[in-house]
């Protein structure tokens, strides 16, 4: 906080005036969507499409996962911390908005309105997917989660049928947030690119529902979906 | 039927004894929803104006100010409504003609269905009737120092040789009339939070883009990077569709959030 420019001075800002921590909160919630919320997102469907091999290949990636180092820390700072502040504010920003939707029904207006709704059902699922499976395993039942448990989980059709709209909320949130979060920090400007962005996150959306519904399907049937083709 | 093929399909318009059989000549319906000051309630009031071919929204206005009488023959206050140039230059006639937010003085009659509703546009404290306060686009720009600083204690010689390619992209983003349609149609912005919205926004990237104009860059970022600033854009881009100039308002959002984005990063190590 030395030499502060005069322009600085003149319109009374420092680096940390209540002024700017609108700012600084803003693009915190738009960096966290990305880091870490969206890496985890990616690494999730990863880990845990090893259930595709079977329940043993699942269950021992998840020992592979328990024994990492720091785990813990990871876990709850660098994960539960970013997703509770991305979640909170994401309700405050919600709640702020005065969505336009009647005369306006461009593809962008519905985008937006969709980052909100799928941010809202994003958040009531994740809640309930991270009390059930995380906790439960840290403070109920004392052990890790198997693929046994997932797959009886999830032969609930209510619980499945929560768990596709959960995914696909998340997917589409991560994917058009993708999106949004290139055109805030300007990482993407022109009208073409903008265009070409919106094509590739809605290609990265379809891509991740595939997957994540396909995972689902291989707790719930002897084969995931797609491996039955082959894939 | 919509009004526009209606106008097509019947041009004998302007004689009245061939109408006169039955109903009286066409009429050309208005719904205009009304408030007599800035604490009074809202109420809608419905006219009739004689059809005129080529009628926009502003001409049948000034037309039922010279018999404000309302369907049901009752006398009304003539209604109130903001103008200027009258050719889309000015910004002052913005209102919501059946939902959407333009100008009333390109709104043309023979295109619009009809009953025609007019709105006072209801991000903006409504004075009277259509009449609305803008003056927080005014002073907005004030804010964020829309302007270039050419005034010196001596002569500070010719402004810098520009490239034409860009002076062409800064004239589009310089028609702004601040209309303030694209903040009516945002869904960031509200009457009651003090979000900047796109108009400001792309005043500054226009003149952080322009040589001389760019020497305030820091103070006009610093301006929109407070409290409701550029950061409050949830990328709706209703704007860039409203857009009466068609100002690519979502490419000037992503110019101010990418200089933002450069001047947070520099604050924050001391450059
Ligand atoms: C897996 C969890 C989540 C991920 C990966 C995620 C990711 C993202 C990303 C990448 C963005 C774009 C940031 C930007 O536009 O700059 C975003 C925006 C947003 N998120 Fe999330 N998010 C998650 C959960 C949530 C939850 C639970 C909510 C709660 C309602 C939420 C609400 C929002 C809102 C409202 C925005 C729009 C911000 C804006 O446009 O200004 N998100 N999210
Ligand atoms: S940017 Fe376009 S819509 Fe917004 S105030 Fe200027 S002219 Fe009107
Ligand atoms: S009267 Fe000037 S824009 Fe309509």
């Amino acid at each position: 906080m030395t030499a502060t420019s005069a322009a600085e001075a003149s319109s009374g800002g420092c680096a940390l005036s209540s002024a700017d921590k609108s700012f600084l909160l803003r693009r915190l919630h738009s960096l966290t969507g990305i880091v870490p919320l969206g890496g985890f997102l990616l690494f999730h469907f990863f880990e845990n499409a090893s259930a595709r091999r079977g329940p043993e290949a699942f269950n021992e990636t998840v020992e592979k996962i328990a024994s990492m180092p720091y785990l813990m820390v990871a876990e709850w700072a660098l994960l539960l911390l970013p997703l509770i502040f991305h979640s909170v504010y994401g309700i405050y920003i919600t709640r702020a908005s005065r969505p336009v939707v009647a005369q306006y029904t461009h593809c962008r207006n519905i985008a937006y309105i969709l980052q909100r709704v799928s941010g809202i059902v994003a958040f009531f699922y994740i809640a309930y997917h991270v009390v059930s499976t995380r906790f439960w395993a840290l403070f109920v039942a004392g052990r890790e989660i198997t693929f046994q448990d997932m797959a009886t989980k999830l032969s609930v059709p209510w619980v499945f049928a929560l768990y596709i709209v959960g995914v696909l909320s998340v997917v589409y949130h991560f994917s058009n947030g993708l999106w949004s979060f290139s055109i805030t920090w300007g990482l993407v400007r022109s009208d073409v690119g903008q265009k070409r962005l919106a094509c590739v996150s809605m290609a990265i959306c379809a891509v991740l529902s595939v997957v994540g519904i396909d995972i689902l399907s291989a707790f719930v049937f002897k084969q995931s979906i797609l491996s039955a083709f082959g894939i | 039927m919509s009004h526009a093929e209606e106008g097509k399909s019947a041009p004998s318009h302007s004689s009245h004894s061939e109408t006169s059989a039955g109903h009286s000549g066409r009429k050309i319906r208005v719904r205009v929803k009304r408030q007599d000051n800035p604490n009074a309630l809202p109420y809608w009031q419905e006219f009739e104006v004689p059809y005129q071919p080529g009628h926009n929204v502003l001409s049948l206005l000034m037309e039922l100010r010279k018999n404000p009488v309302d369907i049901s023959g009752k006398r009304a206050c003539p209604i109130v409504y903001d103008s200027g140039c009258l050719e889309s230059v000015c910004g002052a006639c913005s209102m919501v003609v059946n939902g959407k937010a333009r100008q009333g003085c390109t709104a043309l009659v023979d295109q619009l269905e009809q009953p025609i509703t007019l709105e006072p546009m209801n991000k903006f404290p409504v004075v009277r009737d259509l009449a609305v306060d803008r003056s927080r686009m005014f002073e907005n720009l004030k804010r964020v120092k829309a302007w270039v600083e050419i005034d010196g204690s001596h002569d500070l010689g010719p402004g810098p040789r520009q490239n034409p390619a860009e002076v062409r992209e800064r004239y589009v983003m310089s028609t702004c009339m601040t209309c303030g349609v694209c903040l009516q149609v945002c869904p960031q912005f509200a009457i009651d939070n003090n979000f900047v919205g796109a108009q400001t926004i792309n005043q500054v990237r226009l003149f952080n883009s322009h040589p001389t104009g760019e020497y305030q860059s820091d103070e006009r970022l610093d301006a929109v990077m407070g409290n409701g600033g550029v950061e409050d854009c949830g990328n709706a881009q209703n704007c860039v569709k409203a857009c009466p100039k068609s100002i690519p308002l979502h490419e000037s959002i992503a110019s101010v959030g990418r200089q933002a984005t450069v001047r947070a990063f520099k604050k924050f190590v001391g450059l």
